[in-house]
């Protein structure tokens, strides 16, 4: 009937709608593909915003000869502005593509940046259709954009790099990277304050030992890239003696928020303190002093840890109550002793629990200096007595930092490793 | 004359199992793109409460209209309140309604223009979604209720399978913890979010309109049920996902918050980046509403008008459906204020002349007999 | 304008049309005439005016004993059988009244009951009235027999002429099941069914289509299953067909689908006899065209067009993963191309980056858009699939598969295409393949195409409008008054099951629903297996439609 040719016109009307241009139509070879974004701030300025990209350039593999599989260099590009999108407008202008956000897996936050605060940062986050939120945060010291630079590193691109430190780092409690909607969660919560790995560039094991290379290097620091080691993470290797060193990056320590600001940087140990409270330090290595032997110590590897936080109300005064069991293998010791009887074992443990305790306490310190509850306390007070909460939460950083918290830690060395008796030499 | 009347007008029937489906993609659609925004803002962590509480509105109105149903068989609402009230009244009532399901499609539009321009194809013009869906809808109208029915027993398959899976792979992302303290809700502020149209599933109203031709009428209140209960307990188990993922605080920050959520969600780095396969398949469940609120202002309009057909219908309230949603918002927060609050008018439209007509019902009997 | 309009409509729609009158004049002169005699002479002369002077029409004269009565026989070599003629018509006869006493008896009044109950020794015998019959059954083979001085003719089934073998059916191959296919000679064919269907319900009723062609066409099915409005249906248009010629099965599909203009084939064909026979044992009623051995399976459903026969005689385990691998082969064949170009030009976020960087390193350089590099990859394929077909069979599958690998190659190196499109244009092709049913795997080629061109303009947005475009249509499609998308839409759970897995035979009580048969029971339900829930509601079912039916 008459329906069927009136569709059909309306069909051809839409169709017209749609052929008037494709608008969100994008060749894929136009695009610019960003795979890391370094935010920095430059006081001072009117258009204090830095924002550089790195760019994945895919290389030519029509033919499929060379086999060049993955080889991508990566380019940066910068731009400033008064506010990010603008900084990010500028930075398009050095582009002959469209930039491409949506593969963005890392945002780098320069310290300035974070100092200042990071409220224009989350919006711009939040807002950008293209930008996931299950990307990386990472904050470090002195410019971010200095990280993108680094050239000594493992993968090819500095982008798989970084991914590749935050993966690892999943096993490590000395540092924690979150995603954009973990960090932002953690900031909104009150009781809560936000932390994030800090992502540092120095030359191999200055971070380890500060003043080392200092004696070892002839000239200041002026330059990254040039000769030398490669390595990268936790460990680095000695540069070529007296040689410029190239500088490697270190995934270390968190920087702690309070609110969008920061406040504070902690390094990996007390990290790692505060990843006890909240269970998370499976796979780390703790070093305790032998029980014998006070100067010589044993390492221990942590298996399982499981914390409970508990509030304790006493006459209107808040007070928490942590409970830590443990459970480690020994790995190693230092000297010789015979570490296989019940009684070295539970000596061992009782040092153990000491040390951890130690940790713990030393972090909470910390944080409590810094007024930053990175643990969560007054959430989980919410989570039992959100009436008493809801009083406190006004000024909870400064109740935090006055906060009673009571450690208790049990361990239990469950395995020795593979050996039982020590590789003693007889005489 | 009105039976003949609905039977020129629609000859298809469907099973009441359809009939189910139909309003279970009615209810989820769009419930979960908008309706955790608002009462994650309203009730915090308790925002699941109201939604299961608005199950039991629904239930109500869904008794309500299955007793209007079996009173009068064979009748739409919009032929039975012309029996009850007179022509003109009746009239007036059945076009009350047969804006709301308007207003509705509406908002369904311009829900779905927003949230494909804001999120995946930020170039295209509006238009160019309501359009395309209101071209759609139209033709699957004028290919009648069956053919709807009938799409929307695969399409709802897609629908429900894709939440599940989406539920199923966020797991990991889960922190229970984030759902305390529980139950610390007050009533009023419950009651009051509840009542909003779209977490009340309000549209168990629409069975007034399907129910003459559903092949078995008696079991639609089993059915229509079930229907609620499974849709509104989807929605909450959705809240509760995304409040157990996100907490509290940051749910409110996006603004389609089930969207973060499906881009979280990162399962050993291969299964992830597959919101727009959740966007293609919630296009489908989106299509099937619609289409069947547009049927229904359709079916309205041509019983009220006394047409034989409902053809000639069809294609103008489309039409005036794409305006509306363009006219009624100016931009999206007016649209957000307006879906998320409620207001007596509305109270009324799904309880009270239900209710009415049911007393008019009754006294009609009791008049009868004595 | 207005006559534009109409015209769309008429053609559009399928309305009952009056027949037009006849008006070939060769029509009209061939009503039974009055210009035909009983007498002999006239009758020959008249018959040599009408038939021509075709050398293969033979016209046999011979008298009986002492010329009391003289018959004339009239049949067309190459049709029929002579050794019969000469045997048990002519011999008979001949002898016949020589050596019984026939042969006083018979005078030109009683020829006719003695030869045709007494004296001729053929198997199959009957009359017609005038000659016009008369030369139609000698067209398709039998031999007529004049008597002179009597109206009647008898008529002697003759048939026989060279005929291709029952062989393995070309286009239907088959791992495991029977190998015998139809061939293009009614009565085969109907004895190779009667020989699997040995119920005395089983009936073959003919028609005949076409006026120059008189093409025999035989409905089959089994009286006490088959839905007898479908089945008067199927009548009613097989009658309603008015037409020169009727040269294959295929254009009786064309005039009585319901739905001319749609994509999606109604009417199913097979060549496999066991096909066949399973379509009928399940209600569903076959046309048989002679000269083909394709038939026709009325009605039939979207899903029909996913099983093959081998899909039955498999074990339940291997069935019903070849058949999943069919549904998931299906998906590809039409969304494939359509989401790769939806995705690579506007969702890239979705792709993995490695992926998204390998697939633009192989796309630096290419000349062509996606979406045109896509359409020209798809046509050449299908250029390619259509030129194997015809190519010798010794020869075409090696071209097609080499030709394919070889040109595509060619193309990446230079530089025409990438090879994520060659992938994945090949893998689409493989896809259609894995289609039983040619018919059905040709409307998805040609879907392929507007599906592609709305991913590329719309993204995925637009494959999905297309697809629920696509799914209007279907959902509203109805073969012989069975929805099209049965039983995966508005049919029992049961049947729904039964199109993604294969249960086992033992589970397999009841006929498809939908189909409203007289008979829903297919067999006794196994003793041995539990009640499945669904056999429960079906039984359940059963009790009240029979309710039902004592009450309405």
């Amino acid at each position: 009937m008459e329906k069927q040719i009136i569709l059909l016109c309306l069909l051809l009307l839409c169709l017209n709608l749609f052929a008037a241009g494709c608008w969100d139509h994008i060749e894929i070879e136009e695009l610019a593909l960003v795979r890391t974004i370094a935010i920095d701030y430059l006081p001072g300025r009117r258009a204090p915003y830095l924002v550089t990209f790195a760019i994945s350039l895919p290389s030519d593999v029509v033919g499929g000869e060379g086999g060049g599989g993955g080889a991508e260099p990566t380019q940066l590009f910068s731009g400033v502005g008064a506010t990010l999108n603008l900084a990010l407008r500028q930075a398009s202008l050095n582009l002959s593509r469209r930039v491409f956000l949506s593969h963005a897996e890392v945002i780098v936050i320069g310290e300035e940046m974070a100092k200042h605060g990071l409220a224009h940062v989350f919006d711009f986050i939040l807002r950008s259709p293209q930008i996931r939120l299950n990307s990386h945060l990472v904050f470090t010291k002195g410019l971010a954009q200095q990280i993108l630079t680094t050239t000594e590193r493992l993968e090819v691109g500095i982008t798989e790099e970084i991914i590749g430190m935050i993966e690892q780092s999943r096993y490590l409690p000395e540092t924690e990277p979150l995603p954009a909607y973990r960090f932002l969660q953690k900031v909104v919560t009150p009781g809560q304050e936000a932390y994030s790995a800090l992502l540092l560039k120095s030359p191999p094991l200055e971070e380890v030992i500060p003043g080392l290379e200092a004696e070892q290097k002839p000239g200041g620091e002026e330059e990254g890239g040039g000769g030398g080691s490669g390595g990268s993470g936790q460990e680095g290797e000695s540069s070529g003696g007296g040689e410029k060193a190239a500088e490697v990056l270190t995934m270390t320590g968190v920087a702690a928020f309070r609110d969008d600001k920061l406040a504070g940087l902690l390094d990996a140990t007390e990290t790692r303190g505060f990843q006890w409270f909240l269970g998370k330090t499976s796979r780390t290595y703790l070093a305790i002093p032998d029980p014998e032997q006070p100067e010589e110590s044993i390492t221990l590897l942590v298996s399982r840890v499981q914390a409970k936080i508990k509030p304790q109300i006493k006459n209107g005064q808040v007070s928490f109550s942590v409970e830590v069991i443990t459970e480690g293998d020994i790995r190693s010791q230092t000297a010789a002793s015979k570490l296989n009887t019940p009684e070295m074992i539970n000596k061992i443990n009782s040092a153990n629990a000491a040390v951890i305790k130690k940790e713990m306490e030393k972090s909470l310190r910390k944080m409590q200096q810094l007024q930053v509850d990175l643990v969560g306390f007054g959430t989980i007070l919410h989570r039992h007595e959100p009436k008493l909460f809801s009083r406190l939460q006004d000024n909870w950083s400064e109740q935090f930092s006055r906060l009673k918290v009571e450690i208790v830690v049990t361990s239990d060395v469950r395995r020795t490793g593979l050996q039982s008796n020590p590789a003693r030499p007889r005489p | 004359m009105s039976k003949r009347q609905s039977r020129m007008l629609e000859k298809g029937k469907i099973s009441p199992r359809q009939a189910g489906e139909l309003l279970v993609i009615a209810l989820n659609a769009t419930s979960i793109l908008l309706v955790p925004s608002f009462t994650v803002k309203q009730l915090g962590q308790n925002a699941w409460l109201a939604v299961l509480l608005g199950t039991l509105w629904g239930v109500v109105t869904l008794s309500l209209v299955y007793w209007l149903g079996r009173k009068h068989p064979g009748q739409t609402i919009f032929q039975y309140s012309q029996t009850l009230l007179g022509r003109w009244l009746g009239k007036a009532v059945g076009l009350v309604y047969i804006w709301n399901f308007l207003q509705v499609v509406a908002i369904v539009i311009r829900e779905f223009g927003d949230f494909m321009t804001t999120s995946f194809m930020p170039n295209t013009p509006l238009s160019v979604f309501s359009l395309s869906l209101v071209f759609l809808a139209v033709w699957s109208v004028y290919a009648g209720l069956e053919v709807i029915a009938r799409m929307n027993e695969f399409i709802i398959i897609l629908v429900i399978s894709s939440l599940y899976i989406i539920l199923l792979l966020s797991l990991g992302n889960w922190d229970l913890g984030n759902l305390q303290p529980l139950f610390t809700v007050q009533f009023l502020p419950l009651l009051k979010t509840s009542l909003v149209p779209e977490v009340w599933a309000v549209d168990t109203v629409s069975f007034a309109v399907i129910m003459p031709f559903l092949t078995r009428p008696k079991q639609a209140f089993a059915v229509g049920t079930a229907a609620t209960v499974f849709a509104n307990g989807l929605v909450a188990v959705g809240i509760l996902a995304l409040l157990a993922t996100f907490g509290p605080y940051f749910t409110v920050i996006p603004r389609f918050p089930i969207l973060t959520f499906v881009r979280a969600i990162n399962v050993a780095r291969i299964l992830s980046r597959f919101e727009v396969l959740v966007m293609v398949v919630w296009v489908a469940g989106v299509f099937i509403k619609t289409s069947y609120y547009l049927y229904c202002a359709s079916l309205g309009l041509a019983q009220i008008t006394d047409l034989r057909e409902i053809r000639p219908v069809v294609l103008p309230l489309g039409i005036i459906a794409i305006v509306r949603s363009f006219s009624m918002y100016k931009n999206i927060s007016e649209l957000e204020t307006a879906v998320s609050s409620t207001n007596p008018a509305i109270l009324s439209l799904y309880f009270g002349i239900p209710l009415m007509l049911l007393l008019v019902t009754w006294f009609r009997e009791k008049f009868a007999q004595g | 304008m207005a006559n534009a309009f109409t015209f769309l409509k008429k053609i559009l729609i399928r309305k009952k049309q009056s027949l037009p009158p006849q008006t070939d004049k060769e029509e009209a002169a061939q009503k039974p005439e009055n210009d035909d005699t009983p007498v002999l002479s006239e009758r020959l002369a008249l018959i040599k005016k009408r038939l021509g002077e075709s050398n293969d029409v033979v016209i046999r004269e011979f008298n009986t004993s002492r010329d009391r009565v003289k018959l004339a026989l009239l049949f067309i070599d190459g049709l029929v059988d002579k050794k019969l003629i000469n045997d048990n018509i002519i011999q008979p006869i001949l002898s016949g009244t020589i050596a019984h006493d026939y042969a006083e008896k018979i005078t030109a009044d009683n020829a006719f009951e003695l030869i045709k109950k007494h004296v001729a020794t053929a198997s199959e015998l009957s009359q017609v009235s005038n000659l016009t019959q008369a030369i139609k059954m000698v067209l398709s083979g039998d031999t007529a027999l004049f008597i002179d001085g009597e109206q009647r003719i008898i008529i002697f089934g003759t048939r026989m002429w060279e005929k291709r073998s029952v062989d393995e059916p070309v286009t239907e191959a088959a791992v495991r099941g029977p190998r015998e296919g139809f061939t293009e000679t009614m009565r085969i064919n109907t004895s190779l069914l009667r020989r699997r269907i040995k119920n005395e319900n089983l009936r073959i009723e003919t028609m005949k289509a076409g006026r120059r062609t008189a093409t025999d066409i035989n409905l089959v099915y089994i009286n006490d299953i088959v839905n007898m409005d479908t089945l008067a249906e199927v009548r009613r248009r097989i009658a309603a067909i008015d037409t020169d010629a009727i040269l294959e099965s295929g254009y009786i599909e064309e005039y009585i689908e319901d739905v001319p203009f749609s994509i999606f084939p109604q009417i199913e064909h097979t060549e496999r006899v066991d096909k066949a026979a399973a379509a009928i044992l399940e209600g569903r009623i076959l046309v048989m065209t002679d000269n083909t051995p394709f038939m026709l399976i009325i009605p039939t459903s979207f899903f029909q067009f996913l099983q093959a026969s081998e899909d039955f005689y498999e074990r339940p385990f291997a069935a019903t993963f070849l058949r999943l691998l069919r549904l998931f082969a299906l998906n590809i064949a039409l969304i494939l191309p359509a989401s790769y170009v939806a995705v690579i030009n506007f969702h890239q976020e979705m792709l993995p980056t490695s992926l998204l960087l390998n697939i633009a390193a192989a796309r630096e350089g290419i000349p062509f858009p996606a979406l045109a590099e896509a359409l020209l990859m798809e046509s050449t394929f299908e250029v390619l699939r259509e030129a194997g077909v015809r190519l010798p069979k010794t020869v075409g599958q090696a071209v097609s598969i080499v030709g394919g690998l070889v040109i595509g190659d060619a193309a990446i190196r230079a530089g025409l295409v990438s090879p994520g499109m060659v992938i994945v244009v090949a893998a689409t092709a493989i896809s259609t393949f894995a289609i039983p049913a040619f018919n059905a795997s040709i409307s998805l080629r040609i879907l392929r195409f507007p599906l592609i061109i709305l991913g590329a303009v719309m993204g995925l947005y637009g494959v999905i409008f297309g697809l629920i475009i696509i799914l209007i249509h279907l959902a509203g499609l109805q073969s012989f008054g069975v929805p099209y998308l049965t039983p995966l839409v508005h049919g029992t759970a049961d049947d729904m099951v039964k199109t993604l897995i294969r249960p086992p035979w033992w589970l397999y009580t009841f006929r498809p629903r939908l189909l409203n048969l007289q008979q829903q029971r297919r067999q006794a339900m196994n003793i041995w297996a539990p009640t499945t829930p669904f056999e429960e509601r079906e039984l359940a079912h059963e009790q009240t439609s029979e309710q039902d039916a004592g009450e309405g």
